[in-house]
Parts: structure tokens; sequence; C-alpha cells
């Protein structure tokens, strides 16, 4: 072969090519080539076995990783939709718009709105100024009376977070542990997760955990309810299931 | 909790009784009790089991109704079939998703002394130093 035929880039078929002269002049070596149009090879019969069936080693069962499945809230055009997989890019399917997947992280006084479908932390000390947010996890530890939230699938409030639930929609709602606080106007929310201690009159649509550790007082109103042991509850509850 | 083996005393869940129950050792429930339950040891109400009255028992695990209240020494384990309307006065308590619960709750494990929390703040529902907080470093965002 000439010098001027030598491709500049190796593809599938001239390696293809290659293997198979290497095997050509060496035969019984190298890789082996399947030719196409042939059978894939099949794996040689296993003799039967000498055990029964009750003795023979269990099946091998085969691992299946499933891709992340996201549920994602457009702030765009508040259209929901499930993302599977890494949250590279994500193009919202109604608005066609890129979604902003960063975390961000807030440790200062901050006045301009945020939007992304990922987590945005407010550090202690820092003040989020009238502007608005849109995340799908809100972890709040600094000051966000004046803070619009429009969305936020999960709302934690750390221990020293400052807040108005009234600028609050229906969200989930975690209340980390060592956090104490005693929320007065009426509470609704999806979820409940308490790790802290809550005192508040609330009205759970989903499900209320009360974590070890965990302390509510006042009223919960819900569906559903679960207590872990070392959890503490003082005052009245109402929970009746969906039995449909 | 009281296992099969440990259980002396048994109502089956044909039988129906009237009055008071004294018992100094466990005690299962499968029938219908109207009237009170006094148990020394631990006491299990059946998924069958209906009582209609005040329960004060060592530890307590109810998986059937209960219309009345519960005062327990130790633990109130309220399971996902328990229909519970009354009060409850224990130690620990774990109840499973499921149940059906009306009425009043004082469990306090760590049997500290309630205490209301403080620092209400300027909304209304403020954490603890909280409002003396201030910004001390400018806005920053990162990935």
């Amino acid at each position: 072969m000439a010098d001027d035929d030598k491709p500049f880039v190796i593809d599938g078929f001239h390696s293809v090519q290659a293997v198979r002269r290497v095997r050509d002049k060496n035969p019984g070596t190298g890789p082996r080539v399947r030719e196409s149009g042939s059978a894939p090879p099949t794996p040689e019969k296993q003799p039967p076995p000498d055990k029964p069936a009750s003795q023979a080693p269990p099946a091998r069962v085969g691992q299946t990783t499933m891709p992340t499945r996201h549920e994602i809230v457009c702030y765009s055009c508040s259209y929901a939709f499930v993302h599977t997989g890494r949250l590279h890019k994500v193009l919202c399917p109604k608005c066609r718009q890129f979604l902003n997947t960063q975390d961000l992280e807030i440790t200062g006084a901050w006045n301009e709105p945020v939007e992304t479908i990922g987590t945005v932390e407010i550090k202690p000390g820092a003040v989020f100024g009238e502007a608005r947010i849109v995340a799908n996890r809100l972890i709040v530890a600094g000051d966000i009376r004046l803070a619009r939230v429009d969305w936020c699938k999960t709302l934690e409030l750390c221990d020293g977070a400052i807040f108005d639930v009234e600028r609050f929609g229906e969200i989930s709602l975690v209340i980390r542990a060592n956090a104490k606080f005693d929320i007065k106007p009426p509470l609704t929310c999806n979820n409940l997760d308490i790790m802290g201690e809550l005192k508040a009159t609330v009205k759970v649509k989903g499900n209320a955990i009360i974590r070890a550790g965990g302390f509510l007082r006042g009223e919960l109103e819900g569906q559903h309810l679960t207590v872990e042991e070392g959890g503490g509850i003082s005052g009245r509850l109402a929970i009746m299931p969906d039995k449909k | 909790m009281a296992t099969n083996d440990s259980i002396k005393t048994t109502v089956a869940d044909d039988v129906e009784i009237t009055g008071t129950i004294k018992c100094g050792s466990n005690i299962r429930i499968d029938g219908k009790l109207n009237g009170d339950l006094s148990c020394a040891g631990n006491a299990a109400i059946g998924n069958s089991a209906s009582i209609k009255g005040n329960l004060a028992v060592e530890t307590v695990s109810v998986m059937g109704q209960v219309s009345g209240n519960i005062v327990a020494k130790d633990r109130i384990e309220l399971k996902s079939t328990a229909v519970m309307m009354g009060d409850i006065r224990g130690k620990r308590l774990t109840v499973e998703d499921g149940v059906t619960f009306v009425g009043r709750v004082e469990v306090n494990p760590s049997g500290a002394p309630v205490q209301r929390p403080t620092q209400p703040g300027e909304a209304g529902h403020v954490a603890e130093d909280a409002a003396s907080a201030k910004p001390t470093m400018p806005g920053q965002q990162r990935k």
C-alpha cells in the first residue's frame, strides 16, 4: 500500500482490516473477528449438573441500574414533567426553554431573582432581598423575609432561619435537627418532616413524619402520620386516612 | 412488646366483656371490652378488638379500635390498622402510617419538662438569634 493511501484517521473499518491482517499472518493468535453475516458464537454446552436442583447454587441475579428520575417544574411556564438521567441540560418540553440546573449558595446580601431547578441554600447571615426565588429545594439558614418564593418543592428550615410563612405556597416542609420554630399562623403543607422542634397549627395533605429527636407542639390535621420512636408530640391530633 | 409466650391472659375474639379488667401480667385482647383495662404488664389490642373505655398499662400495642384514653408508663405503639379515638399520655410513642387517630397526645421521650420555644420575631415566627443576623459579605453565587 502506498504511503499516500494510508488513512489519517483510523476508523472502524480500517481497524477491523488491521486485525484481520494480523490474524492471517499468525493464525490462532490475536483477537477473533466475527465474519459479517455469521451467527454469533454460541456458548459451549454445559454438562448436566451432578447435583440436584435443590443443591445447585442459586441463580445469578443480574443487576440493573435505573437512571435517576427527577420531577421538574419549569419556572418559566410552571409545566411539570419528569426528566431521567443527569441534570446537565434540561429543556422544558412545553415552552422549549433551557432550565438552569445549578445549585446556588448565597452567603451575603442578595437582591436579584434566583431561578433554578436545583438547590438554593441561604447560608447563616445571608439576607435575600425582595426578589423571586424558584428552586426545587430551598435550604434556609438566613433571612428570606422579603423574598418571594414562587415555587419550591421542599423547604428546609435550619436553625437561625428568618422567614415569613405567609409568603410560601403549599410546600413540603422540613424542620432540620436542632432547629426550633414557633409559627403563629396556621400552616398548610404537602408533607411535613420534623427533626427539630415545631410549635404550630399544621394541616398536612400528604405525610407527616416526626423523626427521632423531633417534637411537635400544637395541632396536626392530616391523613398520614408516622412517629418514629424517640419523637414527641404534645397537642391535638386528627389523623383520618382517606379510605377509598 | 408482649409475645405470645409471655401472654398469660387472652380475651378471644368471640368474647365480650362488660366491666373492668385488672390484670397483673401481660394481656391480649381480641374481643370486645366495654369498660376499663388496668394492666401492670404489656397489653396487646388485636386487630379484631374493640375497647370502649380507658386503658392504664405499662406498654400497649394497639391494632384494633379503642374509644377511650390511654395512659402508659412506658411505650405506646399504634399499628397501621389502629383506630384510636381518645387521648394518649405516655413516655414513648410509635405511630405507623395508616392509623386513624383523633385526640390529644402528650408524649415526651426525653422526659424533660415541656418548654415553649422562645424567639418570636418580627414576622411572628422566627428562629433563635436570627433577628440579629446581618449580612457581612456581598452576595455570592457559586456552582
